[in-house]
């Protein structure tokens, strides 16, 4: 109800019908905008790929230091492509109505799952054996290498089987509507699907299980990168609260990188007709809520070291935040924390477009200077078998080999999500549709209200 | 979740301020059960104020046991309301109607057990006053304001002030109800207490935006209160307790332990007041369901304090370690709680027509709070026992018959005055229930009807 001041969200006003007609037309129709996009980010794509082979490849594996900006960009893409259908899974188990046209633009990015997997299987060789020093392994045979690697695969099978489910009665509309062959990979991918009440009820509960997987696999996945790239790297460094600090930056990361794919979609994709106030509203909620989160983690790490005041301790502190990384740590608090907190902390910033929307590209470069932080200590510690942090190393700055391979990822990134918006709309198609039959606008009293049906 | 039971506005005031107007038997009997431990309790803490602290189990260096387990616990029982009230108040979950009023008044109640024990603690409470007040400045002895002790009585005391606060809030329209239907001396203080209250357009809209505010501000006191409390350990160099995760790690501990007391006050609402209709198996399976949620991000940290601690060289902390998972009796807590707090009621709770049981409910939610208690000793006493490097300063702890009475009656007193609130003031609130009513509708799709709610805004 309208009962503080807003005023009520426009019903959408497309019928089911029209949904599916414009879904279908969004698919089919792909502009020049988006050709140019695909041609700009496969052209940074070769660019960091060579970047990698001339760069860290031809230099091998002696010199850990050399793979520091191919982690820093695999920590990246880990927390933004990775983390972003955990969004969709958090915000269907939720229920919110809102959340419907936002689904699809958070686990899109799974398409992209691919690239950081690339980059792990290449950074397995940095990986001393986990004798002599603190793992999480404990001397598992195959350690570290084998166990996360079967982790990884598992994550990235889940995640394409998340978006493949997701997506399936959405591909059953394009093989009814766009294409007619009977072979064409509309109609492979879709599979029997016919919509029978039966298929719908494996659908929603197979979405749901699968996505809980993912979502353990994830944190699962996120812990053992934390404790492999970087906590067992720093001697005596066991900060317990350090990979619940990186999953929850990782959500952080995917809330912002859902706004500014929806901001992109809106303004280049069609999609302006769905992703409305009411998703930019909720998400930079969402936004402020982690931001204020990624303080507190930070605090409870932080206030234990510095109370504590031991020596090795002390020197955690100005390795990780004062001394050798103290501006990258300073761009880190301003953007994932300040910036949320300052911008979004106001109702008129969060019920609009550009508010959220520089929010959350500034909380995307926070997040990507705090990998590059976390790599480059994780990466640098020239004696990581010591028992304790004794003395305080300089920092590590980048070469153009590093520049190039990390805006290279990332563009790699971009472009696989955009090849399979060739084959997925973005918004969904039955979310949408399905949406529709279970909101209505109505008179009561003397207002105009939104009733949201539920069914479940 | 939508399930309808088709009740109208003088139904649910008659039905919920039955508890005011009708007193069952079974109210007396649980009266004087309560009132006997009570009276026990009083004579535990007379004996043990009279006989001083060589009545309870501490001994050099274990100065913290049963009662400040006991603290921590109240203060993680405390958190129930807030999460339960503010966070679905903001994300606008029709569910929380009927159990906001429990869980409000539960963090209220908790609150001020949980403050009495740090009190007991002292031993001889009134030396604590006048060590404190007025101040000898003379003594050239400054209270330190970077210590979590100080921190600690300044969150309490904020968060039981914001929950009052909160709770008066919600009170309010209620309170005029009681008002326009009392007679006496009763209807002087429901006038007092209802403020004017009318009804009136403007009236609602303040109480509405003055709701929100409150969850919206309660939110950030409600995660610093359990902080600080875990910094009252891990601040410290003790082995085991200093570790970062502490903090979120007894703040989930809490929501757990504090959401699944909601569960069994629930049902034993539904039980004693027979609030069938408004305490129904939806709202148990909602709850659940947020559990299961919340149950796997406790373990979750509980798996990452273990395992990470052991990251370090220190040879005193994998001592202790050593000592909490696999030497007697600890090893044996550990899967105590493993089992009570997680390995049972979580797998139950995975299946829906478990999570609309409401005795499974009853039952799974008193063993969460079982295993939570044996959490917060498990978590205290090791690093205390071992805090020294020799072993001939190491010690034992085991807690006296003083200290079992002042646990039990503990919680004979929360549930005493939680009996005493439900005949003064409706325990499920009245004004949201017809709300509730207000915002129900229908909606047509295809030949199925589905239940529907406008939605807020």
């Amino acid at each position: 109800m309208s009962s503080h001041g807003h005023s009520v969200p426009r019903v959408w006003s497309l019928s089911p019908r029209e949904i599916a007609a414009d879904g279908t037309r969004r698919i089919g129709e792909l502009g020049s905008l988006y050709r140019l996009g695909l041609i700009i980010a496969a052209v940074l794509a070769a660019v960091g790929v060579v970047s990698v082979i001339a760069g860290p490849l031809l230099q091998g594996y002696s010199d850990r230091s050399v793979w520091t900006y191919v982690t820093a960009v695999f920590f990246f893409l880990m927390s933004t492509v990775a983390a972003a259908p955990c969004l969709s899974v958090a915000l269907r188990l939720a229920r919110g109505h809102w959340r419907r046209p936002v689904n699809r633009v958070a686990e899109i990015w799974v398409a992209a799952l691919i690239v950081p997997a690339i980059l792990f299987f290449l950074l397995q060789g940095t990986h001393p054996t986990s004798e002599g020093r603190s793992s999480l392994w404990m001397g598992w045979p195959g350690a570290p290498w084998l166990w996360s690697s079967i982790m990884m695969i598992a994550l990235v099978i889940c995640g394409y089987a998340f978006l493949y489910f997701s997506s399936r009665p959405d591909f059953a509309i394009l093989r009814d509507q766009v294409d007619d062959n009977p072979n064409g990979i509309f109609a492979r991918l879709a599979g029997t699907w016919r919509g029978t009440i039966k298929q719908w009820a494996v659908h929603d509960r197979g979405l749901s299980y699968i996505g809980v997987f993912y979502v353990m696999l994830f944190v699962g996945m996120m812990t053992i990168i934390s404790s492999d790239f970087i906590i067992g790297m720093v001697p005596g460094y066991h900060s317990s609260i350090f990979p619940v600090y990186w999953v929850v930056t990782s959500f952080q990361a995917a809330i912002a990188l859902t706004l500014v794919t929806a901001a992109v979609l809106r303004k280049f994709g069609g999609a302006e007709k769905y992703l409305e106030l009411d998703q930019f509203w909720g998400l930079s909620k969402m936004l402020l809520a982690l931001g204020l989160l990624w303080f507190y983690f930070w605090w409870s790490e932080f206030i234990i070291t510095w109370y504590g005041r031991m020596p090795y301790e002390v020197n955690f502190l100005r390795f990780f935040f004062f001394d050798t990384y103290l501006w990258l740590f300073v761009i880190v608090i301003g953007f994932c924390f300040l910036a949320p907190l300052l911008g979004l902390m106001w109702n008129f910033v969060r019920r609009s477009y550009t508010g959220p929307t520089v929010v959350a590209s500034l909380v995307l470069i926070g997040i990507l200077a705090d990998r590059i932080r976390l790599a480059s200590i994780g990466y640098t510690i020239p004696d990581i078998y010591e028992s304790y942090f004794l003395s305080v190393p300089d920092a590590h700055y980048p070469g153009v080999f590093d520049v190039l391979l990390t805006v290279g990822f990332i563009g790699a990134a971009v472009g696989v999500v955009l090849v399979a918006m060739r084959f997925i709309a973005v918004p969904s198609i039955w979310e949408m549709t399905g949406g529709l039959w279970l909101r209505s606008q109505r008179k009561y009293k003397k207002a105009d209200v939104i009733v949201i049906g539920k069914p479940e | 979740m939508q399930e309808r039971h088709p009740l109208r506005g003088e139904a649910i005031t008659r039905e919920l301020l039955r508890p005011l107007t009708q007193t069952p038997m079974v109210f007396w009997i649980a009266v004087i059960i309560l009132g006997a431990v009570l009276t026990a309790f009083a004579f535990a803490v007379g004996w043990m104020f009279y006989w001083g602290l060589g009545t309870t189990g501490l001994n050099t260096p274990v100065f913290w046991g049963f009662m400040i387990t006991n603290f921590v616990f109240w203060i993680g029982i405390s958190h129930a309301g807030v999460m339960i009230s503010a966070i679905l108040r903001l994300t606008q979950a029709e569910w929380r109607r009927p159990v906001t009023r429990a869980a409000e008044v539960m963090t209220i109640f908790s609150l001020m057990t949980a403050m009495l024990f740090p009190f007991l603690h002292t031993g001889r409470p009134w030396r604590t006053v006048y060590w404190v007040f007025p101040y000898d400045f003379e003594r050239g002895v400054w209270p330190d304001p970077r210590g979590p002790l100080v921190w600690d009585p300044a969150a309490v005391f904020t968060y039981l002030t914001g929950s009052t606060l909160f709770l008066y809030t919600t009170l309010i329209p209620d309170m005029a109800l009681l008002r326009d239907r009392s007679t006496g001396w009763r209807k002087t203080v429901y006038t007092i207490l209802a403020l004017g209250w009318r009804g009136n357009e403007r009236q609602w809209k303040l109480q509405l935006v003055a709701g929100i505010l409150l969850s919206a501000l309660i939110l950030p006191v409600f995660v610093s209160v359990h902080s600080i409390v875990s910094w009252d350990f891990a601040v410290s160099l003790i082995p085991v307790w200093h570790a970062s995760i502490f903090a979120p790690y007894f703040v989930i501990g809490a929501v757990h332990s504090g959401v699944s007391a909601v569960i069994t006050l629930m049902a034993l609402m539904r039980w004693l007041f027979g609030f069938h209709n408004y305490l129904r198996e939806e709202h148990f399976d909602s709850i659940g369901r947020l559990l299961i949620v919340v149950a796997t991000g406790w373990i979750w940290f509980f798996l990452l304090d273990i395992i990470f601690a052991m990251f370090t060289r220190d040879p005193r902390e994998l001592e202790v370690m050593h000592q909490r998972i696999f030497e007697w009796p600890y090893a044996l807590l550990l899967a105590f709680i493993f089992v009570f707090a997680y390995i049972i009621p979580v797998p139950v709770w995975m299946f829906r027509k478990f999570r609309r049981n409401i005795k499974i409910m009853f039952w799974t939610s008193l063993m969460v709070n079982v295993g939570m208690w044996a959490e917060r000793y498990w978590l205290i006493l090791p690093g205390l026992e071992r805090k020294f490097e020799f072993t001939f300063m190491w010690s034992w702890y085991r807690p006296s018959i003083v200290e079992l009475t002042l646990i039990f009656g503990s919680f004979a007193l929360v549930t005493m005055l939680l009996l005493l609130f439900s005949k003064i003031f409706p325990p499920v609130a009245v004004w949201e229930e017809k709300e509730g009513v207000n915002f129900a509708q229908d909606i047509q799709v295809g030949k199925r009807t589905v239940h529907a709610t406008i939605r807020e805004e």
